[in-house]
């Protein structure tokens, strides 16, 4: 089963690019058949030349992002971009969400929407489509967007997961946060499920674990393309009995995020470090999972400055007591998580440590919640691996802090009027801000 | 990739305007080894075929480069500086079509340019302008250039500015406008550029004021630095040297200045990047209320602009003095004032991390509208000025601007109050008294919503530390 | 239409019923001659199918039970079980009481027996059986949960088993998901399948078969009858107007005998059949019309009361046929305003055949079309044009009315039939596997 990727702007443009590469490098290091076979067969297809072209669309109302990716996927000589699957314009959305949701979007809804069906006939069987945006800009957050909401409506049957990347705190876009929640509140009803990778997060990972001194969007945009193609390359389900799953998105989708109102995906790998410090590093899996599980309940992103302090609940106390002080609780509740292992003796690995009830919310017992993939071929040049997309509160403080921006802005109506200048009205902002709030009371609830 | 059409208008918009052409060929020279007609260039050149003067053009990116053609109008009422330029070494850039003169000049007088020549030359701007468009495959901007305090500038400018709004209602309009000085020679300055005020307050979407002053005080700064030891002169820096522009004329220094904040604002949309930053995020990023659209410019390194080369500025370095006082091309300190929203744009060796780390190291002394308590906006285009390592330009903004208005309305409201060459504008077909009084108006309740920003964030400072959050939406359980 | 030919178009139709019948599976089905002489009385060679078919299709309904059923027709338990069964599906009449009451004594002839048949076809349980036949065709087919979800009261459903209950709907939406897209793969395969096997079996492919599992062959075959199954329904969804037309006639033929008998016994003044009726004298038409009408009124409570039973069973079924009622629809709305769907408002502006079409045709017809034509608020009025009262000269004049016009419908709806089956079969050749 294949996934057809839409990239979309300037960043889904630059992230998908190192996404393909990651993949079409990792698959071609296993010299494993069955996993290379299963990764090709998900991402590529094989030209009439018998080059690999991924199975993306990219999208973008200017051409240079594009063309950028384009060659350079083209100069990997492993892989390369359909010829046309590419589409762009001349004038960027500046921005604006509602200039590429509204003028954009349905400007050009043709003209994608043919892209897209092109390579979904190419698949034997479509797995889904996942898109790649961030939420700051124009183009991404807006015209991405609407290409979901066409997208469901095509393919009503289909398994959409939205990959977005989160703006930094500040110093990307002014305008980021009414574009965050603006997309944000659209994608909540279309989407099956929404990936989330945050800026901050990712470039600190890149000066603290990997160690780079001059961080560039390059660094950042491979280690989320490093921990995306940890959860999407080929691995083996628990009752896929010795065959790469099939259906990844499926999979993913339905154990993570079946209920509705909590869709929110983060993720998180580890080991992480430098390439010149590999060859000196050693991994056991106890160690491993020891420190993944610390890192989810803590609410640490990434292996360092874990606060090995937090434990989890003894008993659970009621919801809406730890609702009420949800910022002070350091303790992070999950929904669902899925623990994805990747390596040598992967099959020794146990997992024990994520299936204690305590880890969850109350009302799911954590056979429901709890998922493990694994595979034995070894990830990306990692002997070991381990990777958690986990539905949890993690994502709460930074979505309460988008919001609360958003709406210290919306009080005193700043920039209110580039908005409703493309047809996008305060109410729809109100309408956007409740949708959010709402979804931000079911995470506090988790707890 | 989009264009931008420059309409210059007026003696001092010509002249700024001339020393823009000169550098920005001179940066695509210096990148575009090759001679080849691509992108970058036709952002702001149409590529001519030589062989059939000026009508057949072979814009087709990848071309060899025959014969280029600046995307601009000229526009003066008088002929002396218009008939300088395409005398001078850049004449090969301009068609007669592209010019449009009188001989007369506006008298300084406001009235002359906006009401009298407006009217009689609306059709032939129109026509010019739109010619210009027509060769431009995706238009996205005009700039137009023009002084506040001369007739022709002021008057006219603001009626052209008007008339691409009506006729180009989709396409950004970004003005660069030069203040005069305090001591201005010309009397009625006031007047012109109170009435240009409030024109450009409701026609424009972006306003770069520049003011006269500033640059002189600049200029003198960096001649004083250039007495100082340094190892020769650079040659091949465009940022202040008129080199291939001909004699350097008295204000070319200046002008210089001016077009290198042109060239910078444009850097990220004509070249690559890994943050690009397009001409229609400007005013989508730093106008966050339509009327407050000022944003006061700051550019680093402005020493080696004085092409006595001091040792290159660490790229901290130049963060800091992107906001000081003395890189600001209005008299104003943005750092005791407040920011609504800024903007930083990078250019050359610059790194995502050197933006992240500036803007963190700064952020503190810094003091932002409590709504927008992280309102900054960045860009990094690749390609740094030519004899460069890197750039930055900061658009701020920021309340400080109202100083100049403030000032600006006093001198107005001293030479009102005497009546004085009222009985000039009054004459002028379409002028009437209210014009004043309305112009007048326009400009105290800018400087009015300005005060009332300070006032709102000194009242909050006051009472805590950290703004308080507007009340959250509830949600019912 | 000439007499001659419209027989042969009946014997036609009643062919795509048996042809339907056998496909769902029933193993005693008369033959089309048997039906058409069934209408006129007879004797026992034609009513022992009949009886036969009617316990056939009871039994495959689950309404009798198969271990219960002695052997031979001819016996009074065999047909007190049949009895039991119709009255148990609301068919009410009068000579079942009798069979259950005096068993052998009471002999209905074949024509009520046909009736009998035509009130079980059009109260649904041909849609049963052909689900139940689905079914056990298709091997992805999915239990519809046959669990009653518990009974959930305001009080018990507290905020942790409603997310519980959430999360787990979507799990299942999920997976329908990942099945839907499993079962086209597997059409696409299957049907790659097919084409290599069938179209030259003869040569090499044949050996691909024998080589090829056996389960698969079978999965083939039954895909083959599933596929035959859906199309004689859909044959049969093309032609049972005709079908329905001639069972009126049936209904009439059985009405006019009836009336002698009233005449007959008029005198006399008991008479089982009329301990409901009351006698019109003098208009006999008006009084045939009455004793449907009173038979109506109670099957239609009935009626009322078996459908929300069903409805959750049967939707799969409705479901098809409203696509294909869309399909036709969309071709010959004008045609089949006029000619079908009785119960369709826009018929209110036609004088007041209305209401008399509608009781008079529902009988029979009622069952399959209102799923489709009938929304539920329409079926309150429905009942209130039964329960009023028409004087009997307008209702005489209005049968008259009606009777012109339907026959001139029966007409016109025979040839737009024709016309559709026509251009439905040449659509239908190309079609090999029907996704669910």
């Amino acid at each position: 089963m294949s996934i057809v990727t839409v990239q979309l702007g300037q960043c889904g443009n630059q992230v998908g690019q190192e996404l393909f590469d990651v993949i079409c490098k990792d698959a071609h290091d296993g010299q494993k058949k069955g996993y290379n076979d299963a990764s090709t067969e998900r991402f590529f297809h094989e030209t009439t030349t018998g080059d690999l072209s991924s199975r993306a669309v990219l999208i973008d109302m200017e051409p240079k992002v594009i063309n950028h990716s384009m060659s350079k996927a083209a100069k990997s000589g492993r892989w390369r971009y359909g010829e046309k699957s590419h589409f762009s314009q001349k004038q960027g959305s500046g921005n604006n969400w509602a200039n590429g949701f509204c003028v954009h979007g349905p400007r050009h809804r043709e003209a994608m929407e043919d892209l897209v069906r092109r390579e979904v006939e190419r698949c034997d069987r479509l797995a889904g489509v996942m898109t790649m945006m961030s939420v700051a800009g124009g183009t991404g957050s807006g015209v991405g967007t609407y290409v979901t909401q066409c997208l469901r409506e095509v393919y009503p049957n289909s398994f959409i997961l939205n990959h977005l990347t989160w703006p930094y705190d500040s110093g990307e876009v002014i305008v980021q946060n009414y574009n965050s929640v603006l997309t944000l509140s659209h994608l909540y009803g279309l989407s099956d499920a929404i990936l989330v990778h945050e800026n901050d997060t990712v470039h600190r990972i890149c000066a603290q674990l990997l160690n780079i001194k001059h961080i560039s969007f390059g660094d950042v945009n491979r280690v989320i393309a490093h921990q995306l193609a940890s959860v999407l390359q080929p691995a083996l389900t628990t009752d896929s009995y010795g065959v790469y799953s099939r259906n990844p998105l499926g999979e993913l989708v339905s154990s993570l995020a079946c209920h509705p109102e909590y869709k929110l995906l983060s993720v998180c790998s580890i080991p992480q470090v430098a390439s010149s410090s590999m060859a000196y590093s050693v991994f056991s899996w106890p160690g491993l999972l020891k420190h993944l599980r610390q890192m989810l309940i803590s609410n640490t992103k990434m292996e360092e400055g874990i606060d090995w302090q937090v434990r989890a609940p003894p008993a659970h106390c009621g919801g809406a007591e730890s609702a009420r002080s949800f910022r002070t609780t350091v303790f992070n509740t999950s929904l669902a998580n899925l623990l994805i292992l990747r390596g040598k003796d992967v099959f020794s690995a146990e997992a024990d440590g994520f299936q204690e009830a305590a880890l969850y919310t109350s009302w799911l017992p954590s056979r429901e919640a709890f998922s493990m993939w694994k595979s034995p071929v070894s990830f990306n040049q990692y002997e070991k691996s381990a990777t958690l997309v986990s539905n949890s509160q993690t994502l709460l403080k930074p979505l309460d802090n988008m919001v609360r921006k958003a709406w210290n802005m919306f009080a005193s109506r700043a920039y209110i009027h580039q908005y409703t200048k493309f047809g996008i009205a305060e109410e729809d902002f109100l309408d956007s801000f409740t949708s959010l709030e709402q979804v931000l009371s079911s995470y506090i609830q988790l707890g | 990739m989009t264009q931008s059409i420059v309409v210059q208008v007026g003696q001092c918009g010509n002249q700024v305007g001339c020393r823009f052409w000169d550098l920005a060929l001179r940066e695509h020279a210096h990148v575009n080894k090759k001679g080849v007609y691509d992108e970058a260039l036709g952002s702001f050149f149409r590529n001519v075929d030589s062989r059939s003067s000026g009508a057949g053009s072979c814009d087709t990116m990848g071309g060899r480069i025959q014969r280029l053609k600046a995307r601009a109008v000229l526009v003066d009422m008088e002929e002396g500086v218009v008939n300088q330029i395409v005398q001078g070494p850049l004449r090969d850039l301009f068609d007669t079509t592209q010019l449009l003169t009188d001989v007369s000049g506006s008298g300084n007088n406001w009235a002359v340019g906006h009401m009298t020549y407006g009217s009689a030359y609306r059709e032939q701007i129109v026509e010019k302008v739109r010619r210009a468009a027509e060769h431009c495959d995706c238009l996205q901007c005009f700039f137009l250039i023009h002084s506040m305090g001369g007739g022709t500038g002021s008057g006219l400018g603001t009626r052209v500015l008007g008339l691409l709004e009506e006729e180009f209602p989709e396409v950004c309009r970004i003005v660069t406008s030069v203040y005069p000085s305090e001591e201005d020679d010309v009397i009625t300055s006031p007047y012109n550029s109170v009435l240009a005020m409030r024109e450009l307050t409701e026609h424009a979407d972006c306003v770069l004021p520049v003011e006269n002053q500033s640059l002189v005080e600049i200029l003198t700064r960096v001649r004083l630095m250039s007495r100082a030891p340094g190892p020769g002169v650079k040659t091949d820096s465009t940022l202040i040297s008129s080199q291939g522009g001909g004699p350097e004329k008295p204000f070319d220094s200046m002008n210089n200045i001016i077009a290198n904040l042109l060239l910078n604002i444009t850097s990220s949309a004509r070249f690559e990047g890994s943050l690009n930053m397009d001409l229609n995020e400007i005013s989508m990023n730093l106008v966050p209320f339509p009327r407050l659209h000022y944003l006061v410019p700051s550019l680093s390194p402005l020493h080696s602009l004085a092409d006595c080369s001091i040792t290159p500025k660490r790229p901290d370095q130049m963060f800091s003095d992107a906001f000081s006082k003395d890189h600001q091309l209005i008299r104003a300190d943005p750092k005791n004032s407040l920011y609504l929203a800024c903007a930083l744009m990078g250019r050359g060796d610059l790194l995502l991390s050197d933006l992240r780390r500036n803007i963190h190291r700064l952020r503190s002394s810094l003091s932002f509208v409590s709504w927008n308590p992280e309102g900054w906006k960045t860009s990094l285009c690749s390609v740094a000025p030519v004899g460069h390592a890197h750039s930055l330009l900061a658009l701020a903004n920021n309340t400080c601007v109202k100083g100049t208005f403030t000032a600006l309305r006093d001198r107005y409201t001293r030479l009102y109050r005497k009546k004085a060459h009222l009985h000039h504008y009054l004459q002028e077909e379409g002028m009437e008294l209210s014009l004043f009084s309305q112009a007048a108006e326009s400009l105290s309740s800018l400087i009015e919503e300005y005060d009332q920003l300070d006032r709102s964030s000194s009242s909050s400072s006051s009472s805590s530390s950290s703004s308080p959050d507007a009340p959250r939406l509830q949600i019912a359980t | 239409m000439h007499p001659s030919k419209r027989a042969v178009k009946v014997k036609e139709v009643i062919g795509v019923l048996c042809k339907l019948l056998t496909a769902t599976g029933l193993d005693s089905v008369p033959t089309p001659e048997v039906f058409r002489r069934a209408k006129f009385n007879c004797g026992p060679e034609v009513e022992d199918p009949f009886w036969r078919l009617l316990a056939s299709v009871l039994k495959t309904c689950n309404i009798i039970s198969v271990d219960a059923s002695p052997k031979l027709p001819g016996t009074s338990d065999y047909r007190k079980l049949v009895a039991v069964g119709l009255w148990q599906n609301g068919y009410h009449i009068d000579w079942i009481k009798c069979v259950r009451e005096r068993g052998e004594e009471c002999n209905p002839c074949s024509r009520d027996l046909l009736l009998a048949l035509g009130w079980l076809l059009a109260t649904g349980t041909l849609e049963t059986m052909l689900a139940h036949r689905a079914q056990q065709l298709d091997s992805t087919w999915l239990e519809p949960a046959g669990v009653t979800p518990p009974t959930v009261h305001g009080a018990q459903m507290d905020h942790s088993s409603l997310r519980k209950l959430q999360w787990l709907i979507g799990s299942l939406r999920f997976q329908r998901r990942s099945l839907l897209s499993m079962q086209e793969e597997w059409s696409k395969l299957m049907n790659m399948v097919l084409s290599v096997c069938f179209p030259s079996s003869s040569s090499s492919s044949s050996t691909f078969i024998s080589d090829s599992n056996s389960a698969l062959q079978e999965e083939c075959v039954r895909m083959q009858e599933l596929c035959h199954l859906l199309k004689s329904y859909v044959d049969w969804k093309h032609t049972e107007k005709l079908f329905w037309a001639w069972m009126d006639s049936v209904v009439e033929c059985h009405a006019t005998d009836k009336r002698e008998v009233c005449l007959v016994d008029q005198d006399a003044k008991v008479s089982a059949n009329r301990s409901r009726a009351v006698c019109h004298h003098g208009n006999q038409r008006l009084e045939c019309f009455n004793y449907m009408l009173l038979g109506l009124l109670t099957v239609q409570e009935m009626r009322g009361q078996r459908r929300e039973k069903e409805e959750p069973r049967r939707r799969w079924v409705t479901e098809g046929d409203d696509k294909l009622l869309a399909e036709r629809d969309s071709r010959t709305l004008p045609d089949m305003l006029q000619t079908s769907s009785p119960l369709s408002p826009c018929l209110s502006t036609h004088i007041s055949p209305g209401p008399l079409r509608q009781a008079y045709r529902v009988r029979l017809q009622g069952e399959t079309e209102m799923p489709h034509s009938c929304s539920p608020a329409e079926k309150p009025s429905y009942g209130a044009v039964l329960a009023g009262k028409l004087q009997a000269s307008e209702a005489s004049r209005l049968l008259l009315l009606t009777e012109a016009s339907l026959l001139e419908r029966k007409e016109r709806c025979q040839r737009a039939n024709r016309m559709q089956l026509q251009e439905m079969i040449g659509r239908l050749e190309d079609l090999v596997l029907i996704a669910p």
